[in-house]
């Protein structure tokens, strides 16, 4: 036996040897394995990392919100498990003004949204229409507000809505429009108590509204620079004033776009947060509170499971209605473009 | 009264005659629109290069007097560590890009190209899943990344980043695809092509542009995402520049000087990005919603 030849060392090394040649091979066996297969087992395989992440991400976890819904469970406490309780947490809910309360701020955060962001982006998407000049310079400036990280807009909107060193309270202040400076984001008053939640909320709704005018511009003017030249030729010819074309031309032929910007910014409003939770954080009080933010304050503050769970599953079915409205009108567009 | 003034408006902006009152009335429009899209950030830019005293003071020039530029050379790496914020928001970042842009290079093809039965309802139901509002899956989620461990890592914002980003990089590279002619597939087949060879080295190259296009705007995007990186991450290990300034903000004592430096320089990379590949990231994100 000659010392050294079976060595830990180079066993080591022929085993190495082996285990590359082993992998050498499997690209090659691998690519054979998947001549083999059905065009329908290959589109499988090919899909079977898209399927495999969105699975365990967010298909699981949705049902399991939804079972989690039915049951109570303190975090704080493990061994109690989860105890199976009906629909207990949804009656707690249904008598909770506090949710009727975010419910409202919601829909109200929505619908101002989304008639700002359209009057804005529509103005801007006419005029970047009209000339190359203008288109160039509003389409760089455009990207600004869409690259801006979320936090980073709402600390900047804090900072300029500032009860004590903000610009926008100067700015007003030195015109003459107000005579002290107003705290915006604090805003109090005894009276109605909706209006002085609408001071805060609208506050909030300019700063989101300002960071989803550039992606509906966009969307607007892709589908004005759509319409064909010639429409607009042969209006003029048959002595139609302006107004007539952008009523009888332009209005029906982008009315598909306008649907769909309002559509994904009705989806888009209700898992509104992060500009909220970056300005006021739901506050002053819970005025500024969305669904949103009162679902994560009652899974993460009040560590109630159930009810947050209860809530979360609301917000899915109301989303569930908007994508529902958003396919239905998908398939009315199909047929009628057939 | 007031639609005839809204018709007269209507009929100023939309005429485009070329006289002079249109064209004061146009570009007085377009520096409003201008106006409100940089004024916030031109602020914060300005705010970061104020000297304290006029930074915290009632009265804000719009153009400060004075220049300090303390926070970009030494506060915010010295007192913020805002090194490490950058880095980890590089790595979550680009794992997520490379991360969607292979998972969906391969959806994407089957979506495109292949015939496949029920093609449509799993694409819908795929783009119906990212409609969902994160707090649909939060709780769960946030229960399997403690029990994995995975909270406070990188891994715990790229994993749910990618899959609630892809079905939208999906439905944009599949119009990609789409574009590719049939016959190029076929011709490499006959030519003795793998599958797997005509995939990556015929049909993902043609679709280059679009992977450019998908691949910027999910970096954008997942640099700038908020809820999970807030919401799962908790120290200086894990959390995107975004989420550490923000907790540096929310204190009791606000230190805006550091703030809205760190934010400039969090936004920089971005920003170039933008300037240099504009096309792109507006293709991107147009074909997104085109279908």
């Amino acid at each position: 036996m000659v010392k050294g030849r079976n060595s830990p060392g180079k066993l080591r090394t022929v085993s190495l040897g082996l285990f590359i040649n082993g992998i050498r091979g499997i690209p090659g066996k691998f690519s054979l394995w998947v001549e083999r297969l059905s065009e329908g087992h290959f589109c499988l395989l090919l899909l079977s990392p898209l399927i495999l992440l969105l699975t365990v991400i967010i298909g699981i976890p949705l049902l399991r919100t939804i079972w989690v819904s039915f049951h109570q469970y303190a975090p704080t406490k493990p061994w109690l498990e989860y105890k199976f309780t009906g629909l207990a947490n949804y009656i707690s809910l249904l008598t909770d003004p506090i949710f009727f309360a975010a419910l409202l701020h919601s829909f109200y955060f929505t619908v101002l949204n989304i008639v700002f962001m359209l009057l804005f982006a529509m103005m801007g998407a006419f005029l970047a229409s009209k000339q190359t000049k203008g288109k160039a310079i509003i389409r760089t400036a455009l990207l600004v507000p869409w690259a801006t990280p979320i936090a980073i807009a709402g600390i900047t909107f804090k900072l300029m809505y500032s009860s004590e060193y903000g610009v926008i309270n100067y700015l007003l202040k030195s015109a003459g429009f107000i005579e002290e400076y107003i705290p915006w984001l604090l805003s109090y008053s005894h009276v109605f108590n909706w209006m002085y939640s609408a001071v805060a909320m609208n506050a909030v709704i300019v700063a989101a509204v300002w960071r989803n005018i550039p992606i509906s511009t966009l969307l607007l003017l892709a589908a004005l620079e759509s319409i064909p030249s010639e429409y607009y030729k042969v209006a003029k010819v048959n002595g139609a004033n302006t107004w007539q074309i952008f009523r009888h031309i332009t209005l029906p032929l982008i009315m598909p776009a306008i649907t769909v910007v309002v559509l994904w910014r009705a989806i888009t409003a209700m898992r509104i947060y992060g500009i909220i939770e970056t300005m006021t954080g739901g506050g002053p009080g819970r005025l500024t509170e969305t669904l949103q933010l009162l679902t994560i304050r009652t899974f993460f503050t009040e560590k109630n499971i159930g009810k947050g769970s209860a809530i979360a599953t609301m917000t899915m079915i109301f989303t569930f209605l908007i994508i529902l409205a958003y396919l239905v009108f998908i398939q009315y567009m199909e047929k009628r473009r057939k | 009264m007031i639609l005839k003034g809204i018709k007269k408006a209507s009929k100023l902006v939309f005429q485009g005659d070329g006289s002079k009152l249109y064209k004061v009335a146009f570009w007085i429009l377009v520096s409003i629109f201008i106006l409100q899209a940089l004024f916030p950030v031109y602020w914060l830019f300005m705010s970061s290069v104020k000297p304290p005293s006029e930074l915290y003071s009632r009265i804000q020039h719009l153009i400060p007097r004075s220049i300090d530029l303390s926070p970009y050379i030494i506060k915010i790496w010295k007192f913020m560590d805002f090194e490490r914020y950058l880095l980890n928001s590089v790595i979550i970042s680009g794992s997520t890009t490379i991360i969607i842009l292979f998972v969906g290079s391969l959806a994407g093809y089957v979506f495109g190209r292949a015939r496949l039965k029920g093609k449509m309802i799993i694409m819908l139901t795929i783009l119906g899943l990212s409609m969902f509002p994160q707090v649909s899956f939060l709780f769960p989620l946030f229960e399997m990344f403690s029990r994995w461990g995975l909270l406070d890592t990188h891994l715990a914002m790229i994993l749910p980043d990618s899959a609630y980003l892809l079905p939208i990089a999906v439905w944009a590279l599949q119009a990609f695809y789409k574009q590719i002619p049939q016959d190029l597939e076929k011709a490499a087949r006959v030519e003795g092509c793998t599958r797997i060879e005509a995939l990556w080295k015929v049909i993902v190259p043609l679709a280059l542009p679009g992977f450019i296009s998908v691949g910027l705007m999910t970096f954008i995007m997942t640099y700038n995402e908020f809820f999970f990186s807030n919401l799962f991450s908790h120290t200086k290990a894990s959390q995107p520049a975004p989420i550490g300034i923000f907790r540096f903000a929310v204190g009791y004592y606000q230190p805006w000087d550091l703030v809205t430096a760190a934010s400039v320089v969090s936004m920089i990379p971005i920003l170039l990005v933008i300037l240099l590949a504009q096309k792109q990231i507006i293709r991107g994100l147009v074909a997104r919603s085109r279908e």
